[in-house]
């Protein structure tokens, strides 16, 4: 296993006010090149997690090292923020201008890039998310998928070594989800950026490398996807589902056909059905 | 018929270089009880087409009809138009506003110039009805969880006791236990003898619940019928930003290697029978 980019050591973290902590002793170390799908029902700590792994709020115990940096003081955590970068859920609520190429180089102005560099970092983002056409569109015009692309390309100019997507798929139509599905697992094959990707849809997770489910701000099973998703009635318990093939996979064995356990994916139960024919 | 729009063609700021023609001789009818699915991609033209089964938006008249009413002429009364479409929109929660859940709830039909105690049976009937406890009537709609919030604000619109219901999206960003619960409160309000229009992007949702589908694709209705007459044309659906259901997609891998699979088959038991036959011999 490569070494670890994310190192989260009995972290947990409480609101001002709240009557339990969001994270509680939360332990998961993620590798770099990893690809890593956090589940769990609404209210799980997923989100509140995620901000700690961008320095949006820090640990109230516990110790959390991420690219190498444990954020304590302020300069920490830009630092932290330009090594892991963020998609969040609603394309609207992240996109600050009024001009595609001018929003993917707000975060590198801000960073005081040079002109040229920023120029180039953009021209290569845009290209990487496959939205070059619309450089000069507004963003107004765009569906949400390519709002999301956009939001993408954002965060892909500063960058990171990590990408955290926050259910940045839930407002989405099939074909946006698909898109902004295959570019970040294309961003994490090719260029080997590490991913924590938070999702409702469990036919996203089933692609994962690895499948982390929070319940109640801890975590409460981790494995493979195929681990993960074997375990049908602990997963329905914790408000979640399995991919509808799993389903189909555990009916046909019931009915006595020999398949073996934790078919997830079409492609996988079509070649074994074919096999039995 | 509850609704029937013949020929609706709309276009945003016509005139100006932002014209748009969000809807293109659409034509489609609504029987008393059905429930109807529509479905396409981003700015296939769903959200303005339902807009157009209360009036939000109008048409010329002769195009929208709902219960014979021509919602296009002048003098129509929109407000009894309104009672009975009821609308609930994308992430209505954002909607609420009330100090209390039974207070929002009791907007609506405030409005309507009920006297108090027909308010408060409907509100009590509505809170029941979307499965909400009797106490949360007290509460504030903000300090309850996304998927609650979302059904106080249909319980609004239910309290209007409006006799087609249109929901955009109802399920759109809930947990799989918060979709199923929300899938199951859509089914059992059909079942109280609405008629319900749910606009979706899950293949897999309006299969299992609904009795036809109208995809709309670029402002025109590309497919309509039931789902095993839409899911039949599953490469079409795919090359336009939509989906099948995953067990339809099987259905067809398996067809194209050889097995015997009925077109159109989408549903998790009828793949896995027409499986088990296709491995028994037939028996």
């Amino acid at each position: 296993m490569n070494k670890p980019i994310i190192e989260a050591r009995n972290v947990s973290f409480q609101y001002e006010g709240a009557q339990s902590p969001a994270v509680n002793d939360v332990s998961l170390s993620v590798a770099q090149g990893e690809f890593v799908a956090v589940l769990g029902r609404n209210g799980s700590g997923k989100s509140t997690f995620a901000k700690l792994l961008n320095a949006l709020q820090l640990p109230t115990s516990g110790e959390l090292i991420v690219n190498g940096i444990k954020a304590v003081t302020e300069d920490d955590c830009y630092e932290v923020r330009k090594s892991c970068g963020m998609v969040f859920q609603n394309p609207d609520n992240q996109i600050v201008t009024t001009i595609v190429e001018e929003d993917c180089a707000f975060g590198l102005e801000n960073l005081g890039t040079p002109p040229e560099e920023i120029r180039r970092r953009v021209d290569e983002a845009l290209e990487s998310v496959g939205m070059s056409d619309y450089a000069l569109a507004s963003p107004s015009m765009l569906s949400g998928g390519q709002k999301q692309r956009i939001a993408v390309a954002g965060v892909l100019a500063m960058r990171p070594k990590i990408i955290v997507f926050d259910e940045s798929t839930a407002m989405l139509d099939p074909i946006g989800r698909r898109d902004v599905f295959g570019i970040a697992r294309r961003l994490n094959l090719e260029e080997r950026i590490t991913v924590v990707w938070i999702t409702h849809f469990m036919e996203e997770a089933a692609l994962a490398d690895r499948v982390v489910v929070m319940d109640g701000g801890k975590i409460a099973l981790e494995g493979t996807p195929r681990e993960v998703f074997s375990r049908t009635e602990q997963v329905l318990e914790l408000g979640l589902d399995v991919p509808e093939m799993m389903k189909l996979s555990r009916q046909l064995r019931d009915k006595g056909l020999s398949l073996p356990e934790g078919l997830m994916t079409v492609e996988e139960m079509a070649v074994e059905l074919c096999r039995l024919k | 018929m509850p609704v029937e729009i013949k020929k609706l063609t709309h276009v945003y700021m016509p005139g100006t270089p932002f014209e748009a023609r969000a809807l293109n001789e659409v034509s489609l009818n609504i029987r008393d009880g059905e429930f109807i699915g529509i479905i396409g991609h981003t700015g296939s033209g769903k959200s303005t087409l339902i807009s157009h089964f209360n009036g939000l938006e109008r048409s010329q008249p002769g195009v929208v009809f709902v219960n014979g009413v021509d919602l296009g002429e002048k003098d129509t009364d929109m407000i009894a138009v309104r009672r009975v479409v009821g609308l609930v929109f994308q992430y209505p929660e954002y909607q609420l506003f009330e100090e209390t859940v039974a207070k929002d709830i009791a907007f609506g039909p405030r409005n309507l110039g009920l006297d108090e105690a027909e308010i408060e049976r409907r509100v009590a009937r509505a809170i029941e009805l979307v499965g909400l406890d009797a106490s949360a009537a007290e509460k504030s709609p903000f300090e309850l969880s996304g998927g609650q919030k979302r059904r106080v604000a249909i319980a609004g619109v239910l309290a209007m006791q409006p006799s087609i219901l249109v929901l955009d999206e109802p399920a759109a960003g809930l947990d799989p236990a918060g979709r199923r619960d929300m899938l199951e409160l859509v089914k059992s309000i059909h079942a109280s003898g609405v008629t319900v229009v749910m606009v979706s992007h899950s293949m897999d949702d309006v299969g299992r619940l609904c009795d036809r589908l109208y995809v709309l694709n670029k402002g025109e209705i590309a497919f309509s019928g039931t789902p095993a007459e839409v899911f039949v044309h599953d490469q079409r659906l795919h090359e336009i930003g939509l989906d099948v259901p995953e067990c339809a997609k099987l259905a067809r891998k398996l067809r194209e290697a050889g097995y015997d699979m009925p077109e159109g088959i989408y549903r998790m038991e009828d793949v896995r029978d027409a499986i088990l036959r296709n491995l028994n011999g037939g028996k």
